[in-house]
């Protein structure tokens, strides 16, 4: 392990990559600040740049963008009480209430030394236990990895806000159109109406941005953005010993539990910081505090949603299989460069893993000096009125969907699918899940068709490997959960009522 | 009754219907032994039929469903800039290639920041030239990615 350390150690402590790992970390604070572009339009527009950087450059340069945007989004969570990016809309709630009260400061504060302690606390947990998942991995098959996925399909859908049902059909819609290309075993085309734009499928990034980018601002045009005029005065960053005392356990707590649903498929920063701030307000001896400026509805989901971040890089590197829609775009990353995440990629390129694990570290250190005594650069970039910023990020997407493939099909896909996530918006449909499904139903259709001439078209190889069994069962109990639970409910309003008469 | 759920819900079969169909008339679907490349799109068809059916089927039968119209969920809104940021956007694939990314920036921004952002015309001009021109300088000369070149011929 410690021969591992020091070559990670001496890949990112060479020159080009420090400053590719310091340019991440501040666009991802940008982007993080900046409302209506999160980390994954920056992601999407930044990958056709990445052409001419080596691997690690350009991983570890991504990865700074991940885990920045989740420092810079409290920023205006806190002073603006619009979130910066999704995983930090809870902070809205307990953050500008504090800066109401004059104590944006401390709540700055708490906010990126939480986010630097769970962001820490997870990169060690990684280290210590991505040997370990590497070698359950190698011991997986097509029949493992269709189940892997097919259970990482579902946990989205079961953990996504909307209803199980729709978001059944957005993911099996996803897996459709990731069969749009051509056919991985026949070399057929399917569905690319001769054009040769699809003739390699789909390309997640004008998708993304289309989806995320477009279809988002497209709302917020809708509903005429307007911006909080109340101007924060900041003072001392540095929190008290009294709010050090208030948010101790909620940083724990927040680290754990960031870290477990970071790693789970479908899981990430974002349902950890909505996890992490519910069980603060449960377990609080005062929780009516909640909602009115309490510090440990700041420090827990921002310490829960950097410890997701980082936990959601285990999925992607052991298995190869991303576990969110970020770690989707870092996965074509990896492939432009010619590497396949996955259970091989720590004996192939050792480099490039453990440089990117000890980029994390010195990625956080620098992002908890850029988000503290820098905290002033961030508020100035939070001036920039929506209307001058709304059209750089529509200019920002044509570009970043036309440099994939110097295709001007890429734009038409660009705005069919930002029509697609405004109408999802509308019609509460969770686009997250239509992105994934897009990039894994490849891989689910790959993996199922191996197995399947492995096993010479029986379905029973699925459930006489005990791995894939387990997962799959898993995968039903999920999609079961939601109808037993409904029944229940049925069967104890029933004896309640009868027992009223 | 919820009409957007049932809208979106009969939009889903439809497309479900219809992959389906295609799928079974121009793809060869193969066996469990040997799976073809209509294989599975077809699962993926049938599960979005079944999937949109239950849909609109709970949707039918739930009772104390709130009862919502189309038209609510535009009620209020300015759906008009969504359909003129469309139409500018969908005039910008059509002539990217021929006017170059310079002029069809330009012009983009233009109509952005005074049709949609209410600016002045002087103020929408000034700021669009600067954008496109820090954008261009900012992605071809330093990120060095191809940008089409049009009419004006950089």
């Amino acid at each position: 392990m410690l021969d591992q350390i020091l070559l990670g150690t001496q890949v990112i402590l060479q020159p080009a990559n420090l400053l590719f790992c310091f340019i991440g970390a501040v666009i991802g604070t940008i982007v993080g600040v900046l409302p209506g572009i999160g980390p994954l339009g920056a992601l999407s527009i930044l990958l056709p740049a990445t052409f001419r950087m080596t691997p690690v450059e350009s991983i570890v340069m991504f990865a700074g963008v991940y885990y920045g945007a989740m420092y810079g989004g409290s920023t205006t969570s806190i002073l603006l009480n619009i979130p910066g990016e999704t995983a930090s809309i809870v902070t809205c709630i307990d953050g500008y209430r504090l800066a109401r009260k004059g104590r944006a400061g401390p709540a700055l504060g708490i906010s990126a030394m939480g986010s630097f302690i769970g962001g820490t606390v997870a990169i060690l947990l990684t280290m210590a236990l991505a040997i370990p998942i590497i070698n359950v991995a190698l011991k997986f098959s097509a029949p493992e990895y269709f189940s892997l996925m097919v259970l990482g399909i579902v946990l989205l859908t079961f953990l996504s806000s909307k209803s199980m049902t729709k978001s059944l059909i957005v993911a099996v819609f996803g897996i459709f159109l990731g069969t749009i290309g051509t056919d991985p075993v026949e070399g057929l085309t399917r569905f690319t109406f001769r054009t040769s734009t699809l003739l390699d499928g789909l390309n997640v990034v004008p998708v993304a941005m289309g989806l995320f980018g477009i279809g988002e601002l497209l709302t917020n045009i809708e509903r005429g953005m307007s911006v909080d005029v109340f101007e924060a005065k900041i003072g001392r960053v540095l929190p008290s010993l009294q709010d050090w005392a208030e948010s101790k356990w909620a940083i724990v707590r927040g680290t754990l539990l960031g870290f477990l649903l970071g790693v789970v498929p479908g899981g990430g920063s974002i349902l950890a910081s909505f996890v992490s701030y519910a069980v603060e307000k449960k377990v609080s001896k005062h929780p009516e505090r909640f909602g009115r400026g309490a510090i440990e509805g700041v420090a827990g989901p921002e310490t829960a949603n950097n410890a997701g971040a980082q936990a959601s890089f285990i999925p992607l590197l052991t298995f190869g299989i991303p576990s969110n829609v970020v770690t989707a775009i870092l996965l074509s990353a990896f492939m432009i460069h010619g590497l396949t995440p996955g259970p091989l990629l720590l004996k192939q390129n050792p480099d490039v893993f453990w440089g990117l694990i000890m980029s994390m570290y010195v990625g956080n250190i620098m992002l908890l000096v850029l988000n503290l005594p820098l905290i002033g650069i961030w508020v100035k970039v939070l001036k920039i009125p929506y209307v001058i910023l709304f059209p750089i990020i529509i200019l920002f997407c044509l570009i970043g969907a036309y440099s994939v493939n110097n295709d001007v099909n890429d734009i038409l896909i660009l705005i069919i699918f930002g029509l697609i996530g405004y109408l999802m918006k509308k019609f509460d449909y969770d686009a997250a899940i239509l992105v994934l499904a897009i990039v894994l139903g490849p891989m689910i259709e790959k993996a199922l068709r191996q197995a399947l001439i492995m096993y010479r078209g029986s379905f029973s190889v699925f459930v006489h490997r005990p791995i894939s069994l387990g997962l799959l069962l898993m995968a039903l109990a999920l999609m079961l959960y939601p109808v037993i639970a409904k029944r229940k409910d049925f069967s104890l309003a029933g004896k309640g009522s009868s027992e009223g008469v | 009754m919820n009409r957007p759920e049932q809208v979106s819900g009969l939009v889903w079969l439809l497309v479900g219907i219809s992959i389906t169909a295609y799928t079974l008339f121009s793809l060869r679907i193969g066996s469990l032994r040997e799976p073809g490349p209509g294989f599975f799109p077809l699962v993926a068809g049938i599960a979005l039929t079944c999937l949109s059916s239950l849909q609109l089927l709970k949707t039918a039968l739930k009772k104390g469903m709130e009862k919502r119209t189309l038209a609510e969920l535009w009620h209020g809104s300015d759906w008009r800039k969504v359909c003129y940021i469309t139409a500018a956007l969908v005039m910008c694939f059509v002539v990217f290639k021929p006017a170059g990314f310079l002029l069809t920036t330009a012009c983009l921004v233009i109509f952005l920041l005074a049709v949609i952002g209410g600016k002045t015309w002087k103020y929408a001009i000034g700021v669009a030239v600067l954008m496109s021109a820090c954008s261009y300088a900012l992605f071809y000369y330093l990120l060095q990615v191809e940008l089409p070149m049009g009419i004006l011929g950089f």
